[in-house]
C-alpha cells in the first residue's frame, strides 16, 4: 500500500505527545509517563482517559497477538488498522481520544470521526494515513534521528527497534484493548470507570509475560485530564471551603490550608515541567543549521578546525577498529 | 481536510519478483523469502523504491530515489545467478537483489524501467513518451524541486524537509507484518543459481507457489562474489572513516568559543525563536539533546548528497557536499578565501 505522504518517526516522550495532542486542536488532555499502575499512582492522575502500552524489541520477531475471538459488537467503537509504522504513537493516542464522549477534541478530530464513524478498520487506517492535518502535526516533530545508512541487518542493530504501541480504556462499561496490527478491538470484560486501571494492569502484565526473554524496552504512558487544570479546579474547591468554615474551625481551616499549599505545590511542579517540555519541543523544531554552521565558521576562522577534524578522524578510526576486533 | 488522495493508482510503476541478499561479513547470502520489488511516485513527487514480501501488504523496504543518486547495475561477476546491485552513487550504500522470476529475458527491460525512473521521474507519468526522450531534463528536476522547498520555504523548513524526506535514500526501518512468518532461522548458506518461480512475467500477482529452491552455487561463483564484496569493504575502509559533525563539534572545542562573550553574543540570532538571548543560553542549548540530534541528522543528509543547494545557500561550493569531512574542509576554504580576500574574517 503506497503512502499518501511519509510519516517521520517522534520521539516516545509524553512532551510531545502532548503537545502533538493539542496541536490537533483537542482541548484539556495531557499525556504522562508513568512508572506504575498501582491504585495510588492512578489516583494521582485522576480522571485518566486512557492508557497506551508501548515497547521496541531488539529482535524481529513475531508476537503472538491476543486471538480476536470477540464477537460482542465492536460498531460503537473506532479501530483502526495500522498503516503505517511511523504512525504508531499517533494512531495509539487517536484510539483513546476517538472512543471516548468527555474529550473536547476540537473541530477537526470532531468531523474526522464523524466522517470515519462507518469505515471498516482498515479504511480508517487508510484515512489516519491521509489525513493532511494529522500528518502534518506528527511530522512537525520528526525527531533527528540518523537514518541506518548500511544495508538492513536482519539480525537487528541497535538502530533497527520496532515499535509497537497498544492502547487500552474503557468503552461502555468494558475494558478494551485496541491493537492496529490485530484484526479488531479486544474485550477484556467489564469494567467501571473506578476499577478500569487495575484490570489493564493486568492485561499488561500478562502480555509481558508472553514475550518471555526478548529483550523488550517498555514504557507505559497515561492520557489524562490537563493537570494544571486539575489543580487549579482543586484549589478553587478549597477556596471555596475555607470560605464556607465558620470563624472558629481552626483545626478544620489548618488541614484544609495544608491540603490546598500540597496543591499549590504540585500545580508550580506541573508548570515548571510543561515549561520544560515546550522549550524541549522548541528545540525538537528548531532548525539549527544556522548554528552549527557558524559555530563552525568561527572555528575555521581561529584556524581550530583542521586539528579537530583530525581529531574526529583518528577517534572513529580507532573506535572502528576496535569494533573489529570484538 | 484532504482524506484520500486525489487519484487512487491501481498498479505500480514498475514490479518484479525479486528477494533480497543480505550481507555476512564478506559474504553475500540469500534471504529465500519470495519478495518483490517495485516503484511508486508519492504525492510530493519523490520516487520510491520499495521491496516487500509477496504475501505482505505493506514494503518492508522503502527508499526515496531521487534522479541519478542510484543505480540498478547487474552484478557480472555472479555467472551464475541474476543478481543486481542497487549502488547508491553519493554514498556507500549497496543492495543486492536477486531475480525470483522465471523468464530472465525480461531482466534487462525491468532494469532499464527501474534506473529510467530513478533518473526521470516524470517518465512515470506519461508512458505512452519514449523512454529516452530527450527533451527531458534529466537532473534538471530535483535541484529545482529542493531549491523551490528550500528557496521559497526558507531556511526554516530545511530541517523538516529533511526529516520528512523519509531518509535521504537511505533505508528507512518499517516493521514488518507481525503474525506472518520470521525469517527462516537457518537460511541457506549459498546462493541462488536458479529461480524456479511460477510468475509468468513480472506483472504476475503473488498467490499461493511452490516455494523456491535456492541451489547450490559453483564454488566459482562464490569466490568472485567474495572478491567482489571484499573489494567493496576495502575501498570504503581505505577512505577515511565518516565522521559526525558531533564529532567535530565537541564540548571541548566548543567551550572556549562561547567562554567568550562576543562570540557568544554573536551567536544568538541562531537561537530558538522564544530563547533567552543570554550566554547561558546558549552554553544550554548547544549541550542539549536536541542540537546533537539534529547534528547527527545534518550530517546524514550530508553523507546523502543531497544537500547540494543548502550548501550554495551557506556561501559554499555545492559538490562539497558528499561527506562531512569534505563539507568542513569546504568551510575552511571559505573562511580563508574570506581572510585573503577581505583582510579580517567577516563577524557574521
Amino acid at each position: 500500500m503506497s503512502e499518501a505522504g511519509n510519516w517521520c518517526l517522534i520521539e516516545s516522550d509524553p512532551g510531545v505527545f502532548t503537545e502533538l495532542i493539542s496541536g490537533m486542536g483537542v482541548k484539556g488532555v495531557q499525556v504522562e509517563e508513568i512508572y506504575s499502575l498501582d491504585e495510588s499512582t492512578m489516583e494521582e492522575l485522576k480522571p485518566v482517559y486512557g492508557l497506551i502500552f508501548l515497547f521496541k524489541w531488539q529482535k524481529a520477531e513475531a508476537v503472538p497477538s491476543l486471538a480476536h475471538s470477540d464477537n460482542s459488537p465492536t460498531d460503537h467503537i473506532f479501530f483502526a488498522n495500522q498503516v503505517i509504522n511511523n504512525a504508531c504513537a499517533t494512531q495509539a493516542i487517536l484510539s483513546i481520544l476517538l472512543n471516548r464522549d468527555d474529550i473536547d477534541l476540537g473541530d477537526e478530530l470532531r468531523n474526522f470521526k464523524e466522517f470515519t464513524f462507518d469505515f471498516p478498520p482498515d479504511m480508517k487506517g487508510l484515512a489516519i494515513s491521509n489525513s493532511d492535518l494529522i500528518r502534518s502535526v506528527h511530522n512537525s516533530f520528526a525527531r533527528s534521528d540518523p537514518f541506518v545508512n548500511e544495508m538492513k541487518d536482519p539480525r537487528g542493530s541497535k538502530d533497527e527497534d520496532l515499535f509497537h504501541f497498544i492502547a487500552y480504556l474503557p468503552i461502555h462499561g468494558a475494558l478494551y484493548e485496541l491493537d492496529g496490527l490485530s484484526s479488531g478491538p479486544v474485550n477484556l470484560g467489564p469494567c467501571t470507570d473506578d476499577n478500569w486501571t487495575n484490570k489493564a494492569n493486568e492485561a499488561i502484565s500478562n502480555r509481558m509475560g508472553r514475550y518471555g526473554n526478548s529483550e523488550l524496552h517498555f514504557s507505559l504512558m497515561a492520557l489524562t485530564r490537563d493537570r494544571i487544570e486539575v489543580y487549579e479546579e482543586q484549589i478553587e474547591e478549597k477556596d471555596c471551603l475555607l470560605l464556607s468554615l465558620p470563624e472558629d474551625a481552626n483545626a478544620e481551616r489548618n488541614k484544609i490550608n495544608r491540603e490546598r499549599s500540597y496543591l499549590e505545590h504540585r500545580l508550580h511542579l506541573e508548570k515548571e515541567k510543561r515549561q520544560m517540555w515546550h522549550r524541549e519541543n522548541m528545540l525538537r523544531k528548531h532548525n539549527f543549521i544556522p548554528l552549527a554552521y557558524n559555530l563552525l565558521r568561527i572555528l575555521a576562522e581561529r584556524k581550530e578546525l583542521t586539528p579537530l577534524i583530525t581529531q574526529a578522524t583518528q577517534k572513529v578510526l580507532a573506535e572502528n577498529e576496535r569494533k573489529s576486533k570484538k | 481536510m484532504s482524506l484520500f488522495p486525489a487519484t487512487q493508482r491501481p498498479s505500480h510503476l514498475v514490479q518484479f519478483n525479486a528477494g533480497k541478499c543480505i550481507r555476512e561479513g564478506n559474504m553475500l547470502k540469500p534471504d529465500i523469502r519470495k519478495g518483490m520489488i517495485y516503484m511508486d511516485q508519492s504525492d510530493d513527487q519523490l520516487m520510491h523504491f520499495y521491496w516487500k514480501e509477496r504475501k505482505s501488504s505493506s514494503p518492508e523496504d522503502d527508499l526515496i530515489i531521487f534522479p541519478d543518486e542510484a543505480e540498478l547495475i547487474r552484478v557480472q561477476e555472479c555467472t551464475t545467478g541474476r543478481v543486481y546491485l542497487l549502488k547508491f552513487k553519493s554514498s556507500n550504500q549497496k543492495l543486492f537483489f536477486w531475480m525470483q522470476s522465471k523468464d530472465q529475458t525480461k531482466d534487462e527491460d525491468v532494469v532499464s524501467r527501474v534506473n529510467q525512473l530513478i533518473n526521470d521521474p516524470h517518465s512515470s507519468m506519461d508512458e505512452g513518451r519514449s523512454p529516452l526522450s530527450s527533451t527531458m531534463d534529466l537532473n534538471g528536476d530535483t535541484p529545482s524541486e529542493l531549491m523551490r522547498i528550500l528557496g521559497n520555504e526558507g531556511q526554516d523548513n530545511i530541517l523538516q524537509y529533511l526529516q520528512t524526506a523519509g531518509g535521504y535514500g537511505g533505508t528507512v526501518p518499517v516493521t514488518s507484518n507481525s503474525g506472518g512468518d520470521g525469517p527462516v532461522d537457518n537460511p541457506p548458506y549459498l546462493f541462488p543459481e536458479s529461480q524456479p518461480s511460477q510468475a509468468e512475467s513480472e506483472q504476475a500477482s503473488q498467490n499461493t507457489e511452490n516455494t523456491n529452491q535456492p541451489t547450490a552455487a559453483q564454488p566459482e561463483a562464490l569466490e568472485q562474489l567474495r572478491s567482489m564484496l571484499a573489494n567493496v569493504q576495502q575501498s570504503s575502509g581505505s577512505q577515511n572513516p565518516p565522521i559526525q559533525l558531533n564529532d567535530v563539534l565537541t564540548p571541548q572545542a566548543i567551550r572556549p568559543l562561547l567562554n567568550d562573550p562576543e562570540i557568544s553574543r554573536s551567536l544568538f540570532p541562531f537561537l530558538p525563536d522564544n530563547a533567552e538571548h543570554s550566554e547561558e543560553e546558549v552554553r544550554q542549548v548547544v549541550q542539549s539533546p536536541q542540537f546533537q540530534q539534529a547534528l547527527q541528522s545534518l550530517s546524514a543528509a550530508i553523507q546523502s548528497g543531497q544537500l547540494g543547494p543548502l550548501l550554495s545557500q551557506l556561501g559554499l561550493d555545492p559538490s562539497a557536499g558528499q561527506s562531512v569531512e569534505a563539507f568542513l574542509r569546504a568551510i575552511e576554504k571559505q573562511a580563508r578565501d574570506r581572510e585573503r580576500d577581505g583582510g579580517e574574517p567577516m563577524e557574521e
